[in-house]
């Protein structure tokens, strides 16, 4: 069962994604704390991390920058998403993997998770 | 009746134009106006500038002659600059460009500046004159309105991103569920309506306030326990935060208590907004000869001097790294403000960066007049 690693200041966010990703068969874990996102990696070694750009206080793309630059979780994919318009554009760079605007929809979400997690489509 | 005017000031412009050259009228003209003003050869290079100028840039006309004017200039905006005034030299034809010009304290201001080209009388081009308006509050207000517009979209959209997701849930999609889940996907989704509803009030009351027609329903009513109620709500809303309430007061006030709630619970959500990393939030009432106070004091990220006078104005955020990943419309505590100001009180804020924040709401105590329907027997 692959596990991924939800963090988004947005509890409301946070409780439906862990419903929908366990729904869909994975194993989930959420943090609405920017500080909790590299321990949280660290502890629960996620296959996969859906981090979101603004986190009350934490840049996600700095937290994104960071996990890429650290040789145990730089190999972990990492899809960012946000309701900012002009947030996809600067996310490359930090090494993010992929990008999802919110709001999303749901099975463009999945067909992300899986194309990343090299899962076929459901 | 302009006929009659330019008789009646004839004698004046007689007396004027004996009096002094026509270069001299100008120059009084312009040193009277209130806006910078300029004059340039046909090389670009400046030979006048009026009282105003000088006064704005607080430089000498000896610094500002020639081609010394350039140095007030943002180096950020002189190369486009140039451009303008090279090519409308070229033409000989009027034209407008704003740029950051240096004021006398050092701050860069945007100007709107409009060249108009000079000829003699047979056609022969001089120059250019020019004046600068100072628009920069109203790029200012411009700016801020551009970023609220993002922060509100930004706003409208979290909410709807978890609605998506509990309609599809509910779309049976993903298989069949139990009635309890059932249950909890629409009264999830049913929440983030909510939210989004709420979002749309603020927006109507922002429109509302802006064209004054924002009404009150009045009543008279315990201030202290419409205080106690609230906190009571809030405790639920943030279980991230302990609300702790000191203090007790009998004063009665005379509001809208819908509005002083939405007011007060503003204060609170923001408190424990910006103390995501702290558990506990204080509110204090108290009563002075004038006032009921409701103070909300939290431990977080605290606000810089600069700004704290800023805060209550429209669409304003604070600005920084760490404050743009705050969500929220920056219209809040304007609105908050503008609510209590309309009860005769006012909203006060006390804080230092990375230090405790504490706002204090006041709202003059309810004092019913005494009707004397019989004399005091002696």
């Amino acid at each position: 069962m692959a596990k991924i690693l939800v963090v988004d200041d947005d509890t409301d966010i946070l409780s439906v994604m862990e419903i929908l990703l366990s729904m869909k068969g994975f194993e989930v874990q959420v943090t609405s704390k920017g500080e909790n996102a590299l321990p949280k990696t660290e502890s629960f070694k996620p296959d996969l991390i859906l981090l979101d750009v603004l986190i009350s206080g934490h840049d996600g793309r700095v937290i994104c920058k960071q996990l890429k630059s650290n040789k145990e979780t730089c190999h972990i994919p990492v899809i960012m998403f946000s309701a900012h318009p002009g947030a996809a554009a600067s996310i490359t760079e930090y090494g993010a993997n992929d990008f999802i605007a919110k709001p999303f929809d749901v099975n463009n979400l999945m067909k992300k998770v899986n194309a990343q997690l090299g899962l076929g489509p459901t | 009746m302009n006929i009659k005017l330019l008789e009646t000031r004839k004698p004046a412009i007689e007396k004027l134009s004996s009096k002094f050259s026509v270069e001299t009228q100008f120059k009084l003209m312009a040193d009277y106006a209130p806006m910078p003003m300029w004059v340039t050869d046909i090389y670009d290079q400046s030979t006048f500038f009026n009282q105003a100028w000088l006064e704005f840039t607080g430089r000498s006309i000896e610094e500002e002659y020639g081609r010394g004017w350039i140095k007030g200039i943002h180096p950020d905006d002189l190369h486009k600059c140039l451009k303008i005034y090279e090519a409308a030299t070229q033409r000989q034809k009027k034209y407008t460009v704003e740029y950051r010009l240096k004021r006398y304290d050092g701050q860069y201001r945007w100007v709107l500046e409009s060249g108009v080209p000079q000829f003699t009388s047979d056609r022969v081009f001089e120059g250019f004159f020019g004046s600068c308006v100072d628009v920069h509050d109203i790029k200012e207000i411009e700016h801020r309105k551009d970023q609220f517009i993002i922060a509100a979209s930004h706003e409208l959209k979290t909410p709807l991103t978890s609605l998506n997701i509990y309609l599809h849930l509910l779309s049976g999609k993903f298989g069949s569920d139990s009635q309890e889940k059932f249950n909890h996907y629409i009264s999830g989704a049913i929440e983030q309506v909510d939210k989004i509803n709420g979002l749309i009030n603020h927006l109507l009351d922002l429109s509302k306030i802006q064209s004054g027609s924002l009404d009150l329903e009045w009543a008279v009513f315990s201030f202290g326990a419409l205080v106690k109620s609230i906190v009571k709500k809030m405790r639920v809303i943030i279980p991230s935060h302990k609300i702790i309430l000191n203090g007790k007061i009998s004063g009665k006030v005379k509001g809208d208590p819908e509005r002083i709630s939405q007011a007060l619970e503003n204060l609170l959500s923001n408190a424990a907004k910006y103390s995501k990393d702290k558990d506990k939030i204080i509110v204090e009432l108290y009563e002075d000869n004038k006032n009921v106070n409701v103070s909300v004091t939290d431990f977080g990220i605290g606000i810089d001097k600069e700004h704290l006078g800023k805060i209550f104005e429209r669409f304003y955020k604070i600005p920084g790294k760490k404050e743009d990943t705050f969500p929220g419309m920056g219209i809040g505590l304007y609105l908050s403000q503008q609510i209590i100001k309309k009860h005769g009180g006012k909203i006060v804020v006390e804080s230092e960066k990375n230090n405790e924040t504490k706002f204090t709401l006041k709202i003059p105590i309810y004092k019913k007049l005494v009707k004397h329907t019989e004399w005091p027997k002696f």
